[in-house]
């Protein structure tokens, strides 16, 4: 029997699935051949090297992340699914108003590194505040992915005891706002992130709400992240 | 009644897809791991078929074995994943599998054996990842998970013959990369 034909079987003779005369036939050629012998062990290594293989074992919180990244229609889930209603274009006036300016590409070089994805917005506790986010994108964005997780105490109005609101939008470019409705129902505060994602890259921004029951006046902030 | 009831579905099915996936979503992902050679790649593509899943609304109490169809579909789901990869070249595998093997540590002064292994392994993922995406699910799934040729030609819907040659190619391309030295008298040109 030829080399060539006999490695062609070494699959089956490996994995025990020759008649007895094949596996004869190629024990007798392994005794005289070196090239095929050669073959035959190389063949044996490969096969245990890719048994033992070791797993990577999933990154902590995998199983979440995946079923989170699911649209859900609004009502009893946790996450909800809204159409993108909130955006609208240009500036308005607002309670508190926020600034956000992001990328979710390489940042221009005329814009300044040093400021930080985190805000802080000062809030009276057991009032509706009108929070407004404003997505600057430098071109237009097709289904992006938005999440927001809103601390304890804090939320949006109308839609009682839900932490997480995420849903899919489009981004045009330049100002996209979205007003969020902040009701901060205790003294504690904490901070809310907006998660922006789209094509495996994503940015989350903090917003550090500060309850502050000597506020009264109208505040607006602009800044760029 | 009809809007009511679709209402009623909408809310429940998201619930339900959840229900019937978590069981799976550990093997899920260590098949795509082993697929894709590389954690975040193997979150994105569990991520990916659950989402096209979800979306076709596959209800999977109605199937037989959910399990192996969630593995064809993991395949189906892997091979175009790749071909998407492998038309975007800002994303090489081979430099994740680099980077890996860069920063995995070297044991292999403990023992000769060990060593062999090891260094076998780590020139295995480079090697795994030249394969072609039919060829690279043909080993993970039976020379790694241990299918069976006989099963994964009923998971995958092709012919035993089809694997029994796609393996061959396969692991003959594997042994090459590994073993064949570059100045080896097999390879060397003399004259």
């Amino acid at each position: 029997m030829h080399c060539e034909n006999i490695q062609q079987q070494l699959d089956d003779y490996l994995a025990g699935e020759l008649p007895e005369a094949g596996r004869d036939a190629i024990n007798t050629h392994l005794q005289h051949c070196s090239h095929c012998q050669q073959v035959f062990l190389q063949t044996q290594k490969l096969l245990l090297a890719l048994h033992t293989m070791p797993v990577t074992p999933a990154r902590a919180g995998y199983a979440q992340r995946v079923l989170d990244f699911l649209p859900h229609p609004a009502g009893k889930s946790s996450l909800v699914v809204r159409r993108p209603l909130w955006f609208v274009s240009g500036f308005a006036t607002a309670i508190i108003a926020m600034f956000v300016v992001l990328f979710l590409f390489p940042r221009p070089p005329s814009l300044p590194l040093q400021r930080a994805a985190v805000l802080t917005i000062h809030v009276a506790s057991h009032q509706l505040h009108n929070v407004d986010l404003v997505f600057h994108s430098p071109m237009q964005i097709s289904q992006a992915t938005l999440r927001i997780d809103l601390p304890a105490g804090v939320e949006i109005n109308g839609y009682a005891r839900q932490r997480v609101l995420q849903w899919q939008t489009n981004l045009k470019q330049g100002a996209n706002r979205l007003v969020l409705p902040l009701l901060v129902k205790t003294q504690a505060g904490g901070v809310l992130t907006a998660r922006l994602s789209h094509n495996g890259k994503s940015r989350t921004f903090r917003v550090n709400i500060v309850t502050d029951a000597t506020t009264s006046q109208r505040r607006s902030m602009s800044q760029h992240v | 009644m009809k809007k009511k009831l679709f209402s009623y579905f909408n809310r429940q099915q998201p619930q339900r897809f959840e229900r019937q996936v978590r069981p799976h979503l550990e093997s899920l992902h260590r098949y795509a791991s082993r697929l894709t050679g590389h954690v975040t790649d193997a979150e994105d593509l569990v991520q990916e078929l659950l989402l096209s899943l979800y979306r076709k609304n596959i209800d999977l109490d109605t199937l037989d074995k959910p399990d192996t169809w969630l593995l064809k579909s993991l395949y189906h789901q892997f091979i175009d994943f790749t071909r998407r990869q492998q038309r975007n070249p800002s994303r090489p595998n081979t430099d994740d599998l680099q980077n890996l093997l860069e920063t995995m540590p070297d044991e292999s002064a403990r023992a000769e054996f060990l060593a062999e292994q090891q260094a076998l392994q780590r020139g295995l993922q480079l090697a795994l990842a030249s394969l072609n995406p039919e060829q690279k699910a043909l080993v993970v799934l039976h020379d790694m998970e241990g299918f069976t040729l006989n099963e994964l030609a009923t998971i995958l819907d092709t012919p035993l013959g089809t694997l029994k040659s796609r393996l061959h190619r396969a692991r003959q391309a594997l042994r090459t990369q590994l073993f064949v030295e570059p100045f080896s008298e097999s390879v060397r040109v003399t004259g």
